[in-house]
């Protein structure tokens, strides 16, 4: 069989990926260039990892981890009382805010709209697992390489940030 | 309840995931990074770690490596009895998995690879010989010659089908194919003596069956269609001078071509010496005592004036000029005599293992 080479790999995973990045910048930025660059800075850093040949064990939440951080970086540039935006628990890990302005630049149903202030609404620390989870389709251990926490702490956080979105949606048993 | 939620919530996600790069977006985006990554190339593998990766070269150097250390470790000793060591014997595992692939790692070529698996499955039906002439050949070792032969059988196809077209002769045939038919008519030939002389006819059978079976399967039906495509294309293929001198003085050479003056004289050479060699350890064994061992020699014998009379009608038929004639009787000179001492040589090892089974 042909080896693929390295150039190769990268655009293949461009196609299949982008657009979750993307996305996933978008909703947290809410302004599509600002999202388009963080996008393109993923993939120069995937690039040169890739290049370097570091051992990266799975592509996917390697692309989500380094746009997590990009986007850490970008509010921390922004002025000062953008900083506020950023949600830091007690020992110092910091999430992401669901932009309440990015679904007006783009046509989003009724639900979707629905399920983003929800989540909007959980508890800081499960509102990436409960959107890496339902959005994204991660799987434990992804969640937990995005997050950069054990797999047992990104289930239970899947877990009840579930319950919680149960809770808030009226589902609840 | 859950099913509702779950319903709503897939229609939600559904929806979001309607957010992506607009395809000219996507595409501005690839061009740039592509662009990016030109300028940063990969970093380059060190060669030696892409040599060593590839699992071909790497299990070979680890074979020949074991192989070096058995040769110094022991003097050689160990290696020379592996060679002689049959199916179910402690160093038969030495010998076909350390010295037999040390000589497939040394033989250079797809031809010569070729050969040496032909060769191979050769040996195996030798050791399947000796086995039944001391009446060891069981289930167990029948089972276990069966798939070696089997297996190079179907690595000799795979090699035969990449010989280059230059290498084909008349009919298609390649001195590869050659020394398979040679080898394989020679021990179905002492096996078919051995049936008379051994308690063990069935276990012969089975041999033979599953030789007839493998072979045709794997290489007769392989051959026959190359060789229907050689024919067709054999008025527009040239053969470059320089290839043509190389396969000129190969003995198993099944050449289309007409070979030079001084080729065809260095090759009748080449097969009288053998000839008179054969001869002479035909006549020191054929005497010994053993039945097997005697009729066996017999068989080669009448191999052997084959291959005189073909000798000497190649000679008297290149004198006259009839040059087709002279190759076609060298060819089937060469063969005979080749058949003739693989079977001596078998003889000689029945010969050798009936004197230890009467000890």
């Amino acid at each position: 069989m042909k080896k693929h080479s390295v150039k190769d790999q990268f655009v293949s995973l461009y196609n299949a990926e982008s657009d979750a990045i993307f996305r996933y910048c978008f909703l947290r930025t809410s302004q599509r260039e600002v999202a388009l660059d963080l996008t393109q800075d993923t993939f120069m850093r995937f690039w040169d990892a890739l290049s370097n040949k570091t051992d990266i064990r799975n592509h996917r939440a390697f692309l989500f981890t380094v746009a997590r951080n990009l986007i850490i970086d970008w509010y921390r540039k922004k002025k000062p009382q953008s900083l506020e935006e950023l949600t830091e628990t007690e020992d110092g890990e910091i999430f992401l805010p669901l932009s309440d302005s990015a679904h007006t630049d783009i046509e989003l149903s009724a639900e979707a709209r629905y399920l983003i202030s929800k989540i909007k609404n959980l508890e800081p620390s499960y509102r990436q697992a409960v959107y890496l989870r339902f959005v994204e389709g991660m799987s434990p251990q992804e969640i937990a390489d995005v997050l950069e926490i054990s797999v047992n702490a990104a289930s239970v956080r899947v877990h009840r940030g579930i319950e919680q979105l149960r809770k808030h949606t009226g589902y609840s048993e | 309840v859950i099913n509702k939620m779950n319903q709503e919530f897939e229609k939600a996600v559904k929806s979001i995931k309607h957010i992506s790069l607009k395809p000219d977006e996507k595409n501005r985006l690839l061009h740039n990074l592509i662009a990016y990554a030109d300028q940063r190339p990969p970093i380059r593998t060190p060669y030696w770690r892409l040599i060593w990766s590839n699992t071909i070269v790497r299990h070979s150097v680890i074979t020949v490596g074991i192989f070096a250390l058995l040769v110094i470790v022991s003097g050689g000793s160990v290696v020379s009895a592996a060679e002689r060591a049959l199916p179910g014997d402690f160093l038969y595992r030495i010998k076909v998995s350390v010295t037999e692939p040390v000589r497939l790692v040394l033989a250079v070529g797809t031809s010569a690879k070729a050969k040496v698996h032909a060769e191979f499955a050769g040996r195996r039906l030798a050791e399947a010989e000796r086995l039944a002439a001391s009446n060891r050949l069981d289930p167990l070792r029948t089972a276990e010659i069966k798939s070696r032969f089997a297996g190079h059988v179907a690595n000799f196809s795979a090699l035969r089908d990449k010989i280059p077209f230059v290498e084909h002769g008349r009919g298609g045939l390649t001195s590869a194919d050659v020394k398979l038919e040679v080898e394989v008519s020679a021990h179905s030939r002492v096996l078919g003596k051995l049936k008379k002389h051994s308690n063990q006819e069935k276990e012969i059978e089975t041999i033979e069956s599953a030789v007839n079976e493998y072979l045709n399967n794997y290489v007769w039906t392989s051959r026959s269609a190359a060789s229907a495509l050689i024919d067709e294309s054999a008025t527009t293929t040239d053969i470059p001078v320089g290839d043509k001198e190389n396969k000129e003085n190969d003995t198993f050479q099944a050449s289309k071509s007409i070979l030079s003056n001084s080729a065809f004289k260095k090759q009748q050479a080449t097969a009288e010496v053998k000839m008179k060699k054969t001869e002479w350890s035909l006549k020191r064994n054929i005497s010994k005592d053993g039945e097997i061992q005697r009729e066996v020699l017999t068989d080669a014998n009448t191999s052997l004036n084959t291959a005189q009379k073909e000798l000497q009608r190649a000679k008297e038929e290149h004198a006259n000029g009839r040059i087709d004639q002279a190759e076609e009787s060298l060819r089937s000179g060469t063969r005979a005599l080749e058949e003739a001492s693989i079977i001596i040589k078998s003889g000689i090892d029945l010969g050798k293992t009936n004197k230890k089974k009467n000890k």
